[in-house]
């Protein structure tokens, strides 16, 4: 039995004892392990694991607030989603509820026809946001806690208007969850405007340029060139144009990206990233007399480590 | 799905008789897991702040030992107690609520590995800059101790699911080895091997010239 496996039992209660680290161990037991942690590296590195685990287990921290925002967002989807129970789709309809469904929406167009102008003042309104909005706000006026609404309002102007009635003007916003296909339209939506809005804080925007390669909708792309050329963090830059990159077109290098690293080139400020336009430019096989222009634009300043880089390309045939 | 909270309770309806459903974190006046998960069912929303106030700490580390960040694993945890909410009226009670919140947890922690494998880097940066040395720290010491827990945590990223939740119940949330053990599904001979090969591979993230 070599030493390390003899004092392999009382290295296992000192890390891992049941009623806490170190628990159970005797001074003895104890003083044996020092003595041999003092002359076996591999051990001493057990217990330095150990100890950084604890620490970066105590560096897990999250604030009450943070967890507060957790919960409530949960119990707001929940709402949403308890307003809006799933429907069975059509096919699983029995065929007497779906005939009394037809009947009972002919009926309706028909009334609806002949007393619409009557019910007018009171119609729901055309656009289909502000409708889901008055239908939540319907559904909440009855509820136990009224005010608690899943809908954030802001930039609110309100005036009266003619007819005893109230103009509100206001920015909506409301937490969503949803799981989508990549390729649906929404989700090339989202992702392409939390890049370009600047209204997701960094963390969003890294997340949506990491997923971007997933989703195949040409506003992506357009987005994540906006954002390489101007979003105000420079990571943010440097990681849309690299995932911009690696997008190729049908025949080869996507020419749209090809625009975007030569304007970089002549007005990005961080160096980094005018130095992986070149890459990108120089691994492409750019036309050189279009290069040695951007080249020229760029500031004198820092223009020195660009050409560093594009020197062999430039001078190659 | 739950609906809209209702004045129907049922604290002591028959799923109070499930033994095993029980927090760890409640006190003797609180509702049980298993009452609260019947007011939940029955449409009390407002039982299911309380479920998630009890764990979500819980789940917050099982979390963020999957993602290394705080927000994102924030964005986990809200995920998780979705998936709980839906599948709730499904909870069979066989195991404790706790246990099947936290296989929730880890499989949409794996399921964030896969998603967001490339923004790993950038994620973990930002936290560790948010970080502050200790007063007592100098600048050096806080520095190589910032190094240790970057290096941690890309080297719990290489440790498949089941080794990695042993480890965060162990050391982000100071479970004992039998707890870890339920959890897993194994004995605790088996969960004690699984830390102890955890550790030693850590250890060579951590110092791998030795």
């Amino acid at each position: 039995m070599t030493p390390c496996e003899a004092i392999q039992p009382v290295l296992e209660r000192r890390l891992l004892g049941d009623t806490g680290p170190g628990a159970g161990v005797s001074a003895d037991e104890l003083a044996a392990l020092a003595a041999h942690c003092a002359i076996c590296a591999e051990c001493r590195a057990l217990c330095a694991t150990d100890s950084s685990l604890q620490d970066l287990g105590a560096s897990a921290v999250v604030s009450a607030a943070e967890l507060t925002a957790v919960r409530q967002a949960v119990l707001r989807q929940a709402r949403i989603e308890a307003a809006a129970p799933p429907q069975a789709p059509w096919w699983r309809i029995s065929v007497p509820r779906l005939a009394l469904a037809g009947g009972a929406a002919l009926a309706l167009f028909v009334a609806g026809g002949l007393v619409g102008r009557a019910w007018s003042a009171r119609a729901l309104p055309a656009d289909p946001l502000a409708r889901e909005l008055q239908r939540a706000a319907l559904a909440r006026s009855t509820s136990r806690d009224p005010l608690e609404s899943p809908f954030t309002y802001a930039n609110v102007s309100s005036e009266p208007s003619s007819g005893g009635r109230l103009r509100l003007e206001f920015d909506v916003s409301t937490h969503v969850v949803v799981e989508r296909p990549t390729n649906d339209p929404l989700v090339g939506e989202v992702v392409a405007q939390t890049l370009l809005a600047g209204a997701s804080p960094l963390a969003g925007r890294l997340q949506a340029i990491a997923v971007a390669d997933r989703v195949l909708d040409s506003r992506v792309r357009d987005a994540l060139a906006e954002s390489a050329e101007n979003d105000p963090s420079a990571i943010v830059r440097l990681k849309a144009f690299a995932e911009l990159a690696e997008r190729r077109g049908p025949g080869g290098a996507d020419p749209a990206v090809e625009k975007v690293a030569l304007r970089l080139l002549a007005g990005e400020r961080s160096v980094e990233l005018r130095l992986a336009a070149i890459d990108f430019l120089t691994g492409n096989h750019v036309d050189r007399a279009t290069l040695r222009r951007a080249l020229d634009a760029a500031d004198p300043a820092t223009r020195g480590p660009l050409m560093v880089r594009a020197s062999q390309y430039l001078q190659s045939n | 799905m739950p609906t809209e909270p209702s004045a129907q309770t049922s604290g002591d309806s028959a799923r109070d008789t499930v033994g095993d459903i029980g927090g760890n974190h409640r006190g003797p006046l609180e509702p049980t897991d298993a009452a609260l998960i019947a007011a939940v069912v029955a449409g009390d929303l407002a039982s299911y702040d309380g479920l998630m106030r009890r764990y979500e700490r819980l789940v917050f580390k099982v979390a963020y030992g999957f993602t290394g960040g705080r927000e994102p694993a924030l964005d986990v945890v809200q995920a998780v107690f979705l998936k709980a909410l839906r599948h709730l009226p499904r909870f069979d009670g066989r195991a404790a609520f706790k246990t099947w919140l936290v296989r929730i947890t880890l499989n949409e922690g794996q399921d964030w590995k896969r998603r967001y494998r490339r923004r790993d880097a950038p994620l973990d940066s930002l936290d560790v800059v948010a970080e502050r040395p200790g007063r007592e720290e100098s600048p050096e010491t806080a520095a190589l101790r910032t190094e240790d827990r970057e290096r941690l945590r890309r080297g719990l990223a290489t440790l498949n699911s089941r080794h990695r939740l042993a480890v965060v119940m162990r050391y982000f949330d100071g479970l004992p080895v039998r707890d870890i053990a339920s959890t897993l599904g194994c004995s605790e001979v088996t969960a004690r091997n699984i830390l102890f090969r955890s550790l030693r591979r850590l250890r060579a993230v951590l110092a791998p010239s030795v």
